[in-house]
């Protein structure tokens, strides 16, 4: 229960002495902090992570008190940074599927007082207890922000449970149905009420635009483009303090839609800026290219583990040196990037470009209605599809089959950044399949690029003089052993591209792409 | 579920200190814990400052009967024990049980609803042997007798041996031990070595004669919980954990 800010404590003791004797235990003080991913990961989960002292607590918001507490495990450090990283239990079980990727950070903080209240009777029996809960900004503070109570009746004293209920229903101390974090860390808090910590704002790279099919195809465009460079914006301290990896992943995604954007929705632009806009944005993607590869590198190393026979498994550990060490060096080049003045200029101009609509000048397709544009474009990006589909046989080069991997990239793009503007429920059905094509796709294309750029790793890892015995065997397992992925992977690939070719999905497109 | 009497035919020997601290220790081992004040007296329940109980109609049938004794159940103030205090209606209970069927286990019908609750169930009783006294010793599965070292307490055990020999009660269950023992006391160690060779089974742990024992009266909390240190409350704690060894 919560009692109302203006009821002194002291009035409550006063209310409660007119009934009965009143025994105050000692008032426990800790510090608490509360835990989440930049993206409030476990907040919009309905959950929150506490650390109090040595105690981590993953409460459920839906409950009182503090939250209901479904987990809690003991520290003996600091809070670990990654679900990863806690030892195996129904806990980490919950924050994995939570936070992925994704570092925990402390993002608020204050003091909590326990003190537990017996109410006596006459004989000084213990007839009732209530704990009271005093949050506090911060280990110095004499205000409280927020003060809950927590009825303890004991068996067999109803009657006094009854009575000192009432005086508490009187002082005004109301039932809460949800954790008082919620309230606290709202937006609509009191002012100062936590020492650090922003309202949780939901992290996402599909935020809803509201985009309608005859809305002039500049105007929305420019809706997505601007709000993905902001969240682009967003997402940088976290890749310049290297907090977890999924800060550049986002980055990348949100630079590319940009781009497929320019690409895909032609003619919005001036011919000449459409170009220019395109080049400049593959640069900026092009500077974090090798540091996306490499955390991809080191994430994957229980996948490479599998991948070679126990004799070859001390090879790896020379080359996942080469590559923590390459990381280091490659991020140290990236904050650089980032905090250069050249790199800012160039992002604030293109957020200018972008945010004011008439600076672009004049284009054949800029007032025309989204939903045209868009459908001619799926239509086209199935069509290449459907005619490599049909050429294709066991002696089709890999390279075409990477240019399979194109169109059917272009063919989600378009599906899923204007997914507003198709009926709802329609496109379900046809993003499902192709994701899975793309996954064999995607499979068949890294192995080969990996392959690569292992026996690119392997040399440079001879030219910082690691070269030994061990490390090459290992190389030479992976290689070996992605090449047989790979083929079977291209097999795999046939069958599920003649699937997506079928009549069926052909005649899905067609509706798709008329009925807007 | 353990039941465990705390019994003599004598009274003021220690039963009721005995009941009211065992049952303390139990509960602070971290078991769930009912003691069950059955002595019109209530000694017990004023120990834990626990009123005497709404009087219960005894004749009603056990199911109902039940009920309403679990109604009279009282939390103490400490985690873990409760505490269900005598009536002075008990004071007919004899009466009662003897117009029931089955008289003699009526006691044990009426302990057995509360098996989930509790881990044990510490049954404080008023001496004599009656009736009430009967049903005490088919209920519990362990008699706890306190024994003064004086030739006259060898007299009240020997008879009470007696009388469960005439019931053909098993008298395995009736476990004695040294109550109110002065340590200086010449007499009190000397009967203490003749009555452990004439029967074997007493505990090892002597509750001590101790002024801090007596003080509960005014503390009304058990010795355990305001001089935890000192050797009569150490002595109870032993006791338990004599007690628990048995049972296992
Ligand atoms: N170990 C002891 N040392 C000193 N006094 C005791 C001890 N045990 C009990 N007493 C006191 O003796 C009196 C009778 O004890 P009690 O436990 O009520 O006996 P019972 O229940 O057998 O009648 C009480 O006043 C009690 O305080
Ligand atoms: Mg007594």
């Amino acid at each position: 229960m919560v009692l109302p800010g203006d009821l002194r404590n002291g009035d409550l003791w006063t209310a409660f002495g007119e009934r009965f004797g009143i025994k105050r235990g000692p008032a426990e003080k800790t510090e608490t902090r509360l835990y989440d991913s930049f993206a409030w990961s476990l907040w919009f989960a309905d959950r929150a992570l506490l650390q109090q002292e040595s105690i981590l607590k993953l409460v459920d918001l839906s409950g009182g008190w503090l939250g209901k507490v479904e987990h809690s495990c003991g520290l003996d450090g600091p809070v670990p940074r990654f679900a990863e990283e806690f030892e195996a239990s129904a806990m980490r079980r919950v924050l994995l599927s939570n936070l992925n990727l994704r570092a925990l950070q402390p993002v608020a903080g204050f003091t909590c007082s326990e003190q537990v209240v017996a109410l006596l009777d006459g004989h000084r029996k213990t007839v009732f207890r209530l704990a009271l809960l005093q949050l506090f900004p911060n280990a110095r503070s004499r205000k409280p922000i927020l003060r809950l109570v927590q009825p303890r009746p004991l068996r067999g004293y109803d009657v006094a449970a009854a009575e000192a209920m009432g005086v508490l229903r009187l002082a005004g101390a109301v039932a809460a149905d949800r954790s008082p974090l919620v309230q606290l860390l709202s937006s609509t808090r009191p002012e100062g009420t936590v020492v650090f910590g922003d309202c949780p704002t939901e992290h996402t790279l599909r935020p809803a635009f509201g985009l309608s099919p005859d809305q002039p195809a500049r105007e929305a465009c420019q809706l997505i483009i601007n709000r993905m460079l902001a969240i682009a914006r967003v997402v940088e301290p976290g890749i310049i303090r290297d907090i977890d990896t999924e800060f550049l992943h986002d980055y990348r995604i949100c630079l590319r839609k940009v781009r497929s954007i320019l690409s895909l929705v032609k003619g919005i632009y001036p011919p000449g800026e459409t170009d220019r806009l395109r080049q400049q944005l593959k640069e900026l993607a092009r500077k974090t290219n090798l540091l996306r590869d490499l955390d991809v590198y080191l994430m994957a190393r229980p996948t490479y583990a599998a991948m070679l026979s126990a004799d070859l498994q001390d090879g790896l550990d020379g080359l996942f040196e080469h590559f923590a060490d390459a990381r280091a060096r490659e991020l140290k080049a990236v904050v650089r990037h980032l905090k250069s003045a050249s790199y800012r200029k160039q992002i604030t101009a293109l957020q200018q470009f972008f945010g004011d609509p008439d600076h672009a000048g004049e284009a054949p397709n800029a007032e025309k209605p989204l939903a045209s544009l868009v459908s001619a474009r799926l239509r086209k990006a199935y069509r290449l599809i459907q005619r490599q589909q049909a050429k294709l046989n066991a002696g089709t080069p890999d390279a075409e089959v990477h240019a399979l991997r194109i169109h059917c990239k272009k063919l989600r793009y378009l599906l899923e950044i204007f997914s507003e503007i198709y009926p709802a429920g329609t496109i379900e059905g046809l993003v499902k399949p192709l994701k899975k094509l793309q996954g064999q796709l995607g499979n068949f294309n890294d192995y080969a690029v990996q392959h690569q750029s292992l026996l690119e790793h392997a040399d440079a890892c001879a030219r910082e003089g690691r070269e030994n015995k061990d490390l090459y065997m290992a190389v030479g397992g992976l290689v070996a052993t992605l090449d047989l992925k790979r083929r079977k992977e291209r097999k795999r690939v046939e069958a599920s591209l003649k699937g997506f070719c079928s009549d069926r999905v052909a005649a899905h497109i067609k509706t798709l792409s008329q009925s807007p | 579920m353990n039941i465990i009497a705390s019994y003599s035919i004598k009274g003021g020997v220690g039963k009721t200190a005995l009941s009211v601290n065992l049952a303390y220790a139990l509960a602070r081992a971290g078991r769930r814990t009912l003691l069950v004040d059955l002595d019109p007296q209530c000694a017990a329940a004023f120990y834990f400052r626990v009123q005497p109980a709404r009087k219960v109609r005894l004749k009603k049938g056990a199911r109902r009967l039940a009920d309403r004794l679990r109604q009279n159940i009282r939390e103490s103030d400490y985690p873990g024990l409760d505490v269900l205090p005598s009536n002075l209606a008990y004071r007919n209970f004899d009466l009662a049980l003897n117009s029931m069927k089955r008289s003699r286990r009526q006691l044990a019908r009426l302990l057995e609803p509360l098996e989930a609750d509790y881990d044990d169930i510490v049954l404080d009783s008023p001496p004599n042997i009656t009736l009430l006294s009967e049903n005490i010793f088919r209920a519990a599965n362990l008699i706890l007798v306190p024994v003064i070292p004086t030739t006259l307490s060898l007299r009240t055990l020997e008879q009470l041996l007696g009388f469960f020999a005439k019931k053909k009660l098993p008298n395995r269950r009736i476990v004695p031990f040294f109550s109110m023992a002065q340590k200086r006391n010449r007499l009190h160690r000397d009967t203490m070595e003749v009555l452990r060779e004439e029967h074997p089974g007493f505990l090892q742990t002597v509750i001590p004669f101790s002024v801090e024992v007596e003080r509960m009266g005014l503390r009304r909390k058990p010795v355990l919980a305001y001089a935890s240190v000192r050797s009569p409350a150490r002595a109870y704690d032993d006791l338990c954990a004599e007690i628990l060894q048995l049972g296992e």
